[in-house]
């Protein structure tokens, strides 16, 4: 790297240091950053760049699932579904050590085949999860740190806006690339279940016993309580692939039978659903803010060649191939600390993937490696949307979240380099489908 | 540090950087550099990676938030609709109508970008777009039912008039729809058909040569003014050898594309006399509303070029 | 002083009130979409699009409403180990300088708006809309986030002078 990116890196992350510790709301620092950045540095014009960068961002139909799925987590929150979802799963894992913490994980994996996005995960499963783990006296840190980290099966387990992504810049089919996220995603799932298992055998008190016992009788009866959300979930999942609409569309759907159930509840009446379209309206206004100041920012990066640059820089290294993915790794959680995911990809993937191909590897599972980083960054301070959106859900600090989900980043960390060891956990399903 | 006298033009790129428009890019860029002795550098941002959407296009070069970009004419109709004519359906069906309509639009198209504060150095085309089917296609009565994606206003006005349902969707979302069944067709080139792997979802492409629109590669003038004359000159002079290589290189394209979506399987059927005629019509009808938008100069480029052409 | 404050809090009230209609609008024009396609095969040529300009009208309406209710997200880590009368100036400063920047903002995007009219610029598709009109309901979005930005701001720069306020005048 030569002294000219130096420089900017360092001038970049000084002023991001100096607005965030100073209290600027995160979206505006990043939207300063970016534009002292390009007045120092870039002969165009950070002004108008700054506007259009958030016509752009904002005026964009792959986002319009995002504050659906926000929406469907309020109404659902409204709509004594939560609670039956509790009821309906309290027979069943009661007994396992670790217990209802589990509902985090299954949850979100559920959830993670009915939204595309990590943040609207987060942002539904929360809402269901953090209130009556909060009242059942859970603990915090576990509670908080698995919703971060589970939410993130989001971009893992499709449908997947950032695969989609990926698919289409290098070159792989969609399809292929959506059925090679499902097994790291189970296994990803599988682990965090297995930790939260784990630390429920080494301290029963993580998740207080419950008093009462369930007979099998008991059991198959609480899953006239789960059905509701089966019930909602095949209606989202289903729409998909029965071919009734588009990812983005069956968000709608779920608002629908979201709001039936509501209201055949007798939980939730005109004036409760504004109260939740415009809870929704705060969520989305606030993980929009930082979308615009990343898009910008990003643009600014793009313009500075700071990416690229660093990509290359590793390249000149001429590693081999387990070092070069190591090394590759760095950069990107060093990256994702400050850029949103969708921007990760774009800017490294034009040099990152042929010198991965021409190491060796398979596109994709490259694909597969940069959804994992892309997770990865999700839950790193200070620019991490499953931090975000937890934070708005619960008013911890960011740093508290960020300490809480910090196991659950190790765990995704040893997923990646299980799956490095071991791509065919990626490759097998794909290649069925191929035929070899 | 890199040296300050010489001048970096950041070049916005729609398409990844694997794609054939997109390496031509790389070789100019490389051309301008070697021609100018470094003078200029110009720095490419393929896949849309600056954040840029097409219909943005025109005005962020006019604005000067981007010295140079390639812009899709048929995208930027929004600002200004005459440049949409080498974009309009069945309006050229092959390589020569392709390239004598170009021809003759170049003086309007000059002029109508000078407004936008920008010039074109080279363009570059797409190989036509045919239909992708589940079954096979011979007649315009065979349109019909169709649930077709399409990617903007022409793709849905084309529907309305032949009986296709089609609907507008990002082609991110294309590959999970065909394989649910929510759609079971679409319109595009031979070369985005072998990117998108279609043979995996579909069976037919019928080569109806509905749009073959033309790439403009240009600069904001501002940036292009700052040029000293000699730059601009040996700039000018590798863009004139690129139009002419793109527009032979999407001929070759278009051939080798078409192996390959034999090679795996996909029926290829060409379109008969009496079919193109009918299709012909479709197209007519289908540039009227556009008419009335892009005013006099569209008229009078479209009956010269008829004239020529015997249309 | 006080009244202005409430005034701007009301107003924003009600520009999410709106927000959140328009969100409630998007779903129902989206599932029309979805009936109209699985029944009839027909598209209402514009759910995608003009749900887009839906999202950005509700960002930018609900941004002020979302400031209020401290939805936007700040870190506080740094401030919480400074001194308190330090941190007040620091979070006066910073506010002051966000107006600021907002108010700069506002003058951004309405440039591009004045251009877009200008340049008559239309989405391009079927529907033909102007786009000035979706970019004018971002400005004045934008413009009532900057009021309530610098209602934040005087809030500030109050508790910073006058430490005590809130105990004399509730
Ligand atoms: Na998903
Ligand atoms: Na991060």
């Amino acid at each position: 790297m030569d002294a000219h990116t130096i420089t900017m890196c360092l001038v970049v992350f000084g002023i991001l240091a100096l607005t965030l510790s100073s209290g600027i709301h995160i979206g505006f620092s990043l939207f300063i950053v970016g534009y002292c950045s390009m007045a120092i540095f870039s002969p165009l014009p950070p002004g108008g760049n700054l506007s259009s960068s958030i016509w752009s961002t904002v005026n964009k139909w792959e986002l319009v699932a995002l504050p659906l799925f926000i929406l469907m987590g309020e109404i659902l929150f409204h709509s004594g579904i939560s609670e039956s979802l509790f009821k309906g799963l309290v027979p069943w894992l009661y007994r396992l050590p670790g217990g209802l913490l589990l509902m985090n994980i299954v949850a979100c994996t559920f959830f993670a085949a009915v939204s595309g996005s990590s943040a609207a995960t987060t942002a539904t499963v929360g809402r269901i999860t953090l209130a009556e783990f909060e009242k059942l006296g859970y603990d915090e840190r576990l509670t908080i740190g698995s919703l971060a980290g589970a939410g993130t099966l989001g971009f893992l387990i499709p449908p997947s806006l950032i695969m989609i992504v990926y698919a289409i810049l290098a070159e792989v089919s969609i399809g292929k690339m959506f059925i090679a996220g499902i097994l790291p995603g189970f296994l990803l799932a599988g682990i965090y279940i297995a930790y939260i298992i784990y630390r429920g055998i080494r301290n029963p008190s993580i998740a207080p016993a419950m008093q009462e016992s369930y007979s099998w009788a008991e059991r198959f009866k609480a899953i006239k309580d789960l059905l509701p959300v089966i019930i909602l979930i095949l209606m989202v999942l289903g729409s998909i692939y029965a071919g009734v609409a588009t990812p983005t569309e069956a968000a709608a759907l779920g608002v629908l039978g979201a709001t039936l159930f509501a209201f055949i509840n007798r939980r939730l009446n005109l004036g409760g659903l504004l109260t939740c379209l415009v809870a929704a309206v705060k969520t989305t206004c606030m993980i929009c803010l930082i979308v615009m100041g990343a898009s910008y920012l990003s643009r600014v990066m793009g313009f500075l060649g700071i990416p690229s640059a660093i990509t290359k820089a590793i390249v000149s290294l001429n590693l081999s191939p387990y070092l070069l993915m190591l090394m590759l790794g760095v950069v990107y959680i060093i990256l994702g600390c400050i850029l949103d995911g969708f921007s990760i990809v774009v800017m490294t993937l034009p040099i990152a993937l042929p010198m991965v191909t021409a190491a060796g590897f398979d596109p994709l599972w490259f694909g597969i490696y940069l959804i994992l980083m892309v997770e990865l960054s999700q839950i790193t301070p200070p620019v991490g949307f499953n931090l975000f959106v937890i934070q708005g859900l619960t008013g911890k600090s960011i740093g508290d979240i960020a300490i809480y989900a910090l196991p659950f980043f190790i765990l995704m960390l040893a997923t990646t380099a299980i799956i490095t060891i071991f791509p065919q956990i990626a490759l097998y399903l794909p290649q069925l489908m191929s035929g070899g | 540090h890199e040296a300050s006298a010489k001048t970096v033009w950041h070049m916005h790129l729609n398409y990844p950087a694997g794609n054939f428009h997109s390496q031509g890019a790389q070789r100019f860029a490389d051309r301008v550099k070697a021609a100018t002795g470094g003078e200029l550098e110009i720095v490419l941002h393929p896949g849309s990676s600056l954040g840029f959407k097409g219909p943005e296009l025109l005005r962020s070069v006019a604005d000067g938030q981007l010295s140079i970009a390639e812009i899709p004419t048929g995208m930027v109709e929004g600002d200004a609709p005459i440049l949409a004519l080498t974009a309009q359906p069945f309006i050229s069906t092959n390589n020569f109508e392709q390239r004598l309509l170009y021809q003759l639009a170049k003086s309007v198209y000059k002029k109508t970008l000078k407004k936008f504060n920008q010039m074109t150095l080279y363009t570059s085309v797409w190989p036509f777009s045919g239909i992708y089917t589940q079954r096979p296609i011979h007649s315009v009565a065979d349109l019909k039912g169709l649930k077709m994606r399409v990617y903007d206003g022409t793709g849905l006005a084309f529907g309305k008039l032949t009986g296709i349902a089609a609907r507008k969707m990002p082609f991110s979302e294309v590959y999970p729809a065909m394989k649910a069944g929510l759609l079971d067709s679409m319109y595009t080139s031979s070369v985005s058909g072998v990117d998108a792997k279609s043979w995996e979802v579909l069976k037919y492409f019928t080569r109806i040569n509905i749009l073959g629109p033309v790439n403009m590669v240009n600069v904001n003038l501002e940036a292009w003014n700052k040029l000293p004359t000699e730059v601009q000159g040996q700039v000018l002079e590798v863009a004139t050898q690129m139009e002419d290589e793109m527009w032979n290189l999407a001929g070759d394209m278009d051939r080798t594309s078409l192996a390959t979506l034999k090679k795996n399987g996909m029926n290829i059927l060409e379109v008969d006399k009496k079919f193109r005629a009918e299709l012909n019509a479709v197209g007519k009808k289908l540039r009227g509303a556009w008419f009335k938008k892009a005013g006099a100069d569209a008229e009078a480029v479209l009956q010269q070029y008829n004239k020529i052409t015997g249309r | 002083m006080s009244r202005i404050l409430h005034f701007i809090d009301t107003l924003n009230d009600w520009l999410a009130r709106g927000s959140a209609i328009i969100l409630g609008l998007m779903t129902i024009l989206i599932l029309v979409e979805i009936g109209l396609w699985n029944t009839l095969k027909v598209t209402t040529l514009m759910a995608d699009e003009y749900s887009a300009y839906g999202l950005a009208a509700i960002i930018f309406l609900g941004a002020g409403y979302t400031l209020k209710e401290k939805g936007h997200i700040r870190i506080t880590l740094v401030l919480n180990l400074l001194p308190n009368r330090f941190a007040s100036l620091i979070t006066a400063l910073a506010t002051s300088g966000t107006t600021f920047f907002i108010g700069y903002l506002v003058w951004q995007l309405y440039r591009m708006t004045a251009s877009t009219h200008h340049y008559g610029s239309t989405s391009g598709t079927l529907t033909a809309t102007p786009l000035w009109i979706p970019q004018t309901i971002v400005v004045i979005g934008a413009v009532f986030f900057a009021v309530q930005m610098m209602a934040e701001s005087l809030r500030a720069w109050q508790q910073l002078i006058f430490p005590n306020l809130d105990k004399i005048d509730p």
